[in-house]
């Protein structure tokens, strides 16, 4: 399958011109770590370096197509998340057929500034809620799980109002001291996201379900936060019905 | 059943067009209604370009809408990687050419995304070519079309660079044997593989099985040079390189089992098409 890895190295070269630079000086050097036959490492050293620039566009392209779906973050990153094809996450994505989208939420949330990393934390979740599957497998008979068009993060407070404000272009408000715990949903209609704040004890029932979970654990969940077993089967069932619990 | 027969039932196409979502929509674009109106001899089928994630546009679906001849030009698949054929997405192609009803399936068989499938991207590199790229070519090949009921059509993609010792026809060559399939000639993108490995047009047609190919595109580039290194950009232009039509000029009387040949052209106005329209126009006429 080596031919895979060789066209994986072609994607990086065409996408960083730091790594192209480091092929043409040092093949060896640049090369390192990936699986190439020594037919395949000549071959891509052979290539005039040239030809990995005849579309300079090319990053900025995807970078714009990324930034779709990471438009608050990417925002006021700004120069970080143009360095994002020379990060380990682009690359080592790239060369594991990762998912470009969830790596750049990655390493936006590298981003020194608190605000961009909880802005991007938020919009990683929105990210990966897009992309669960329509028909998820099903738990195992008597267990739950959250389901993949659902997760539950945990931010600093005012993550969710920060986002809020930049979409409709309001003056940005500062985020913490304190965490917020939000849902992020897929509309199993619509496909459309809804983000709400989650009160601390259904947090933590959606928390124990995010691995698969036997129902009297979550019934367990319920009790503890002091309702009896008829309401605790009545927020199971609600959840079921909404599609958050599968 | 073989490619040999199973040819026999692909219906005769003639001379068409390609579109794919939003191309008819930007400024100075070919109107494929329009053009099948006027000169329906230069419009006989559309090729629509497909992405699941996004659709049919308004002028396919307008196309389809009149019953007209179609193909599937898929966009968003990596022929050679098992992992692409999920459920989802076999379903959405299915979906797709439900509503189409396309003649056959086709497109480019390189590296459309990296990773996992994703909106955007639109990479389209070629494969490295080697032996064992092709057979996971034709493993590919075979999975959807056993999974659609269509034909698929490898097209041999465009490029920069190409990596690998076969000669691109050697490699779709492999492809064919290994998935018993037919193939889609796509002689614009050939020329660019000649000029950048320092190839005549023709070179290399000795071993490539002419009777397999059911398909042929011809489309204009634009020669380029970045730092002194020379390529061709593959931008559809009306102007067709003279490499191409060489190239197309041998490969159409030589090709029995020829269905369809696609102009693409399908971001120009139709004035500047009618030249390349009536040219193919008069190498298929009989």
């Amino acid at each position: 399958m080596s031919h895979h890895a060789l066209n994986r190295v072609v994607v990086r070269l065409l996408h960083d011109a730091d790594f192209a630079a480091r092929l043409a000086v040092d093949p060896d050097d640049a090369l390192g770590g990936v699986g190439l036959s020594a037919d395949e490492r000549t071959w891509v050293a052979a290539v005039p370096s040239a030809a990995w620039r005849t579309d300079p566009d090319r990053p900025q392209r995807v970078l714009a197509a990324l930034g779709d779906e990471y438009s608050a973050s990417a925002s006021l990153a700004g120069a970080h998340a143009d360095r994002f094809f020379t990060s380990a996450h682009f690359h080592r994505a790239v060369q594991e057929r990762g998912s470009l989208a969830l790596v750049f939420g990655a390493h936006l949330r590298d981003d020194a500034d608190a605000c961009v990393a909880a802005l991007a934390a938020l919009e990683h979740a929105m990210a990966c809620v897009r992309r669960a599957p329509r028909r998820p497998p099903r738990c195992a008979p008597d267990h739950l799980r959250l389901a993949p068009s659902a997760r539950v993060v945990r931010l600093p407070s005012g993550t969710s109002a920060l986002l809020a404000a930049l979409r409709a272009k309001r003056r940005p408000p500062g985020i913490g001291p304190g965490d917020e715990t939000l849902l992020v949903e897929r509309d199993a209609t619509t496909q459309g996201l809804r983000i709400e704040a989650l009160e601390p004890g259904l947090a933590a029932l959606l928390h124990r379900a995010t691995e698969p979970v036997p129902r009297k654990d979550l019934d367990a969940v319920i009790r503890e936060l002091g309702d009896d077993e008829t309401e605790a089967d009545a927020v199971i069932q609600g959840l079921i019905a909404d599609g958050i619990l599968i | 059943m073989r490619f040999a027969e199973r040819v026999e039932r692909l219906p005769h196409l003639g001379l068409g067009v390609s579109t794919e979502y939003g191309a008819g929509d930007a400024a100075g674009s070919l109107d494929v209604l329009a053009l099948r109106d006027a000169h329906p001899e230069y419009a006989r089928f559309l090729e629509i370009g497909v992405e699941t994630a996004k659709g049919l546009d308004r002028h396919a679906m307008a196309w389809v809408a009149r019953g007209l001849p179609t193909t599937y030009h898929y966009l968003d698949v990596n022929l050679d990687e098992p992992e692409d054929f999920d459920d989802e997405w076999l379903e959405d192609v299915r979906a797709v050419a439900a509503t189409i009803k396309p003649a056959w399936m086709c497109g480019d068989a390189g590296l459309w995304h990296l990773g996992a499938r994703e909106r955007g991207h639109m990479l389209l590199l070629p494969p490295v070519l080697t032996p064992d790229a092709a057979d996971d070519m034709a493993a590919g090949i075979v999975r959807l079309r056993e999974a659609t009921s269509h034909e698929v059509l490898p097209e041999n993609p465009p490029g920069q660079v190409y990596l690998g010792p076969l000669h691109l026809l050697d490699f779709f060559a492999r492809v064919a044997e290994r998935a018993d399939t037919g193939l889609l000639l796509d002689c614009a993108h050939l020329a660019m593989f000649q000029r950048l490995r320092g190839h005549a047009p023709l070179d290399g047609f000795d071993g490539f099985p002419l009777e397999r190919v059911v398909e042929i595109h011809v489309a204009g580039g634009s020669e380029r040079t970045t730092d002194g290194f020379a390529w061709v950009e593959d931008d559809h232009t009306p102007g067709v390189l003279a490499d191409t039509w060489q190239i197309v000029e041998h490969v159409i009387p030589r090709t029995p089992t020829l269905r369809a040949v696609v102009y693409e052209c399908e971001r120009n106005p139709l004035g500047a098409c009618l030249d390349g329209f009536a040219r193919l126009a008069a190498l298929l006429s009989p």
